[in-house]
């Protein structure tokens, strides 16, 4: 995972529960580094620590902390160059998860590392959408659901989203069905 | 738009593209026939994947990986005009991904173009079938985006390498500052940090021992052998922790000659791990060619991670192991509530001390010194007390100790002896001419550069002359006759007038060859030649044998101790000029002490005080 990843956390809970709290949370994990370098890449386990580290200390479950967490990472992501990439694919909700595969794709160019999730979305009725979300990661799809709000706010739109599908095998993916509110 | 020519739409005539152009247009084309067979491709394509692909389903050459859901030629079709991700096989056998877009042709024979790109893989592609620009469209951006890239990708790996080069920078200062740069042990903030880890470990992994460990006589071995040498034995002591720290234990130089060591281990064995301990750090080492062996001292606690106790709590605690280690014959102690206890007792009295010395609690008692002749008080000897809020009157033993070990002692020295100083000069007029002030003096105080001078202005200031005061040393200052800058010390207070006098004469070190340098005027003999005289002839010898000496070297004699009148007789016999003790009375304050005097100095009862503070 790369750090940004890490960094958005940081700043999640610094933002909810003070620094404190934080430094906390990287002792709890067995985390040396209290802050990360954005493009250099970490093992993941780091991320799952401190995520897991974050619920032992606010005694919240992985679903608890995840999903506002997601909503948070679009503003966090969007703040930075990030943001630009992601405009660029539209500006609907719906043009912008169609883009979120571009926008990665682009961002491997320079960072090739990267291992990406990966979405689709589609029409399954008026204002309905299927989306599938791939990622070699588990226990992430909290944070996607959060992260479909974050988006959805961001273009000022309202929606609902509902996991119908839990992923089973590595290669399956978690499907959400996200409802457009007029 | 009125100058510029009028645009025509193409007709599509214009559309009609031969073979060389579309290859030109898109070098990673291909065209797929009704059924979705390969019939044609791009150059750069055959150039990549091979002319074998001819001919060949595109489902068979081809995986769709994005979106996962086309899996059919119709599939494609729908997705005319829209992105695809592919990958295939290249001719080297390993996975090659491309970007695709369908284009359908006009033509109703449901024929499709499939214009590829690299997409991100563009880089690594030109590196694997070593494409060259002629490979590309003219127009074609990539490769400028290609020197973009690689220029941004060694600008990324610089910084990746700045960036470790400050992380490898950055681990190494905070090794140096956990780290003591003569050991190579950890030092004191390792050690904290080290058992804050331990304490905050689940309970139930078993016990672990702190030791603290302390060299004996270290300064010697620098002031023998030189610094260089302090460090060998510094070294040589580290060795000794770090085997036994293992690498489960932490061993770490505390500063000085104070180390520290914390393992898991048997409590059964911390005796014998103790000892065997020191004994290693006692085994002889090479210093310049000699076989030096030093020793230690240890101290030691056991406690539990997730005890609720501070890195800095159990330190103390053990160094009070330690330090009470010292003191016992195997050199070695563990910490046991009865010894927090004393030592919280004693630390209360040093808070206590330090409290009264602020309040100025502690005040001189006075102790007459009589001529045995006229039975005059001709001197008085100026003695600390407490004049505790609580206790009432405190005696030296109370807290002498503890004065002395918190460094205290020249303080209240120095407290007392100016309020006698004071006090004497007001009393003097109740005395005889000629009567002294006797003050105990430390050896310390007397070392000091200043002690003279300040003594002068002491006495001056206090209306007084030096000639009215009298040093009381004792006899162990004097055990050393080569000490030629303390000789000089007491010559100059003799110079300057001061008597000096030696206390407790008899008990010290060099009781006789004392008397061959040493500038003094009076003997003190030690109460324990006094006490029972007048029952003892033995005492009665020796004590004869000490007047006549001291009258022969021409020392005036003063007898400390006398309880009864037949002790003062055989003194008297003896000829002894002055005495002090119980029998003429205790040491007095000032106020009652003036009103002894005015009664005749015969240990009536104080009426009104005459002398206040």
């Amino acid at each position: 995972m790369y750090g940004m990843v890490n960094e958005g956390l940081r700043t999640f809970v610094e933002k909810e529960h003070g620094s404190d709290m934080w430094r906390e949370v990287c002792d709890m994990a067995g985390v040396e580094a209290t802050k990360f370098e954005r493009m250099t890449s970490y093992h993941d386990a780091v991320t799952y620590a401190l995520v897991g580290a974050v619920c032992q200390k606010t005694g919240k479950s992985a679903d608890e902390v995840l999903q506002p967490f997601g909503s948070y990472w679009v503003d966090f992501a969007g703040q930075s160059n990030f943001g630009t990439f992601l405009r660029l694919a539209g500006n609907t909700f719906v043009e912008r998860i169609k883009g979120l595969d571009d926008m990665h794709d682009s961002i491997l160019l320079s960072m090739p590392h990267l291992k990406p999730p990966s979405f689709e979305i589609a029409e399954i009725g008026a204002d309905t959408y299927e989306l599938s979300y791939y990622s070699e990661r588990e226990g992430l799809s909290p944070m996607v659901i959060g992260l479909l709000y974050g988006l959805a706010a961001e273009t000022k739109e309202k929606i609902k989203v509902e996991q119908t599908v839990q992923k089973a095998a590595v290669s399956d993916p978690d499907v959400f069905e996200v409802t457009l509110l007029r | 738009m009125g100058n510029h020519p009028r645009t025509q739409p193409l007709s599509d005539d214009a559309l009609v593209l031969d073979v060389t152009t579309v290859a030109q247009l898109m070098p990673l084309h291909l065209v797929l026939d009704s059924a979705g067979k390969i019939i044609s491709m791009g150059p750069t394509l055959r150039t990549v994947m091979g002319d074998g692909i001819g001919g060949k389903a595109f489902f068979d050459v081809f995986r769709v990986e994005r979106p996962r859901h086309v899996q059919q030629i119709a599939h494609v079709r729908s997705r005319a005009g829209k992105k695809l991700v592919l990958a295939g096989q290249g001719v080297d056998g390993e996975r090659v991904g491309f970007r695709a877009m369908p284009v359908l042709l006009s033509d109703d024979s449901l024929r499709v173009i499939i214009d590829l790109s690299f997409g991100e893989n563009f880089a690594e592609a030109i590196a694997r079938y070593a494409l060259t620009s002629a490979n590309f469209k003219p127009n074609d951006l990539s490769i400028d985006l290609l020197y973009s890239f690689e220029i941004q990708r060694n600008l990324l790996k610089d910084s990746e390498t700045m960036a470790d080069a400050l992380k490898a920078a950055k681990a190494e200062a905070e090794d140096i500052a956990m780290r003591d740069p003569v050991t190579g042990l950890g030092n004191r903030r390792a050690l904290q940090m080290q058992l804050d880890k331990a304490l905050s470990g689940e309970r139930g992994q078993g016990p672990v021992v702190l030791m603290m460990v302390d060299l004996d006589k270290f300064k010697e071995v620098n002031d023998d052998f030189g610094h260089a040498a302090g460090d060998i034995v510094l070294r040589h002591t580290a060795t000794c922790l770090s085997e036994l720290a293992g690498h489960e234990g932490f061993a770490a130089r505390m500063g000085g000659d104070e180390f520290a060591l914390f393992l898991r281990m048997d409590l059964a064995m911390i005796g014998a791990v103790s000892q065997q301990l020191l004994s290693a750090i006692a085994s002889k080492i090479s210093i310049d060619g000699i076989k030096y062996a030093t020793s230690a001292s240890l101290g030691y606690l056991s406690f539990e991670p997730g005890e609720d106790m501070s890195a800095d709590q159990l330190l103390s605690q053990a160094d009070i192991a330690l330090y009470h280690a010292k003191g016992t014959d195997t050199r070695i102690a563990a910490v046991t509530p009865e010894l927090l206890q004393r030592f919280g007792q004693q630390k209360a009295l040093t808070l206590d001390v330090q409290r009264a010395l602020k309040q100025e609690e502690f005040v001189p008692h006075f102790h007459p010194q009589i001529d045995m002749e006229s039975g005059d008080v001709v001197g008085l000897e100026a003695l600390a007390r407490w004049n505790h809020p609580q206790k009432g009157v405190v005696s030296p033993a109370g807290f002498l100790d503890v004065a002395a070990k918190s460094n205290l002692l020249l303080l209240l020295d120095q407290q007392v002896r100016l309020r006698a100083l004071s006090q004497f000069a007001r009393l003097s007029r109740l005395l005889p001419d000629g009567a002294t002030l006797s003050l105990n003096i430390t050896a310390a105080k007397l070392r000091t550069d200043d002690f003279v001078s300040d003594l002068q202005r002491e006495v001056k200031a206090a209306g007084l002359v030096p000639g009215q005061i009298k040093l009381e040393l004792l006899e162990t200052i004097f055990f050393d006759r080569n000490d030629c800058p303390f000789i000089h010390q007491c010559t100059a207070l003799r110079q300057a007038g001061f008597g000096l006098a030696l206390d407790d004469f008899g008990t010290g070190r060099a009781s006789i060859s004392t008397l061959i340098d040493a500038p003094i005027s009076m003997l003190k003999i030690d109460r324990s030649f006094v006490t029972g005289i007048d029952q003892s002839d033995r005492l009665r010898q020796i004590t004869g044998a000490i007047i006549r000496m001291a009258y022969h070297i021409r020392l005036a004699v003063l007898a400390e101790g006398v309880e009864n009148a037949a002790e003062l007789q055989v003194l008297s016999d003896l000829g002894c000029q002055y005495v002090q003790g119980y029998h003429f009375a205790k040491p007095m304050d000032a106020t009652a002490l003036a009103l002894w005097l005015e009664q005749g100095g015969h240990g009536h009862a104080p009426s009104t005080p005459v002398v206040p503070d």
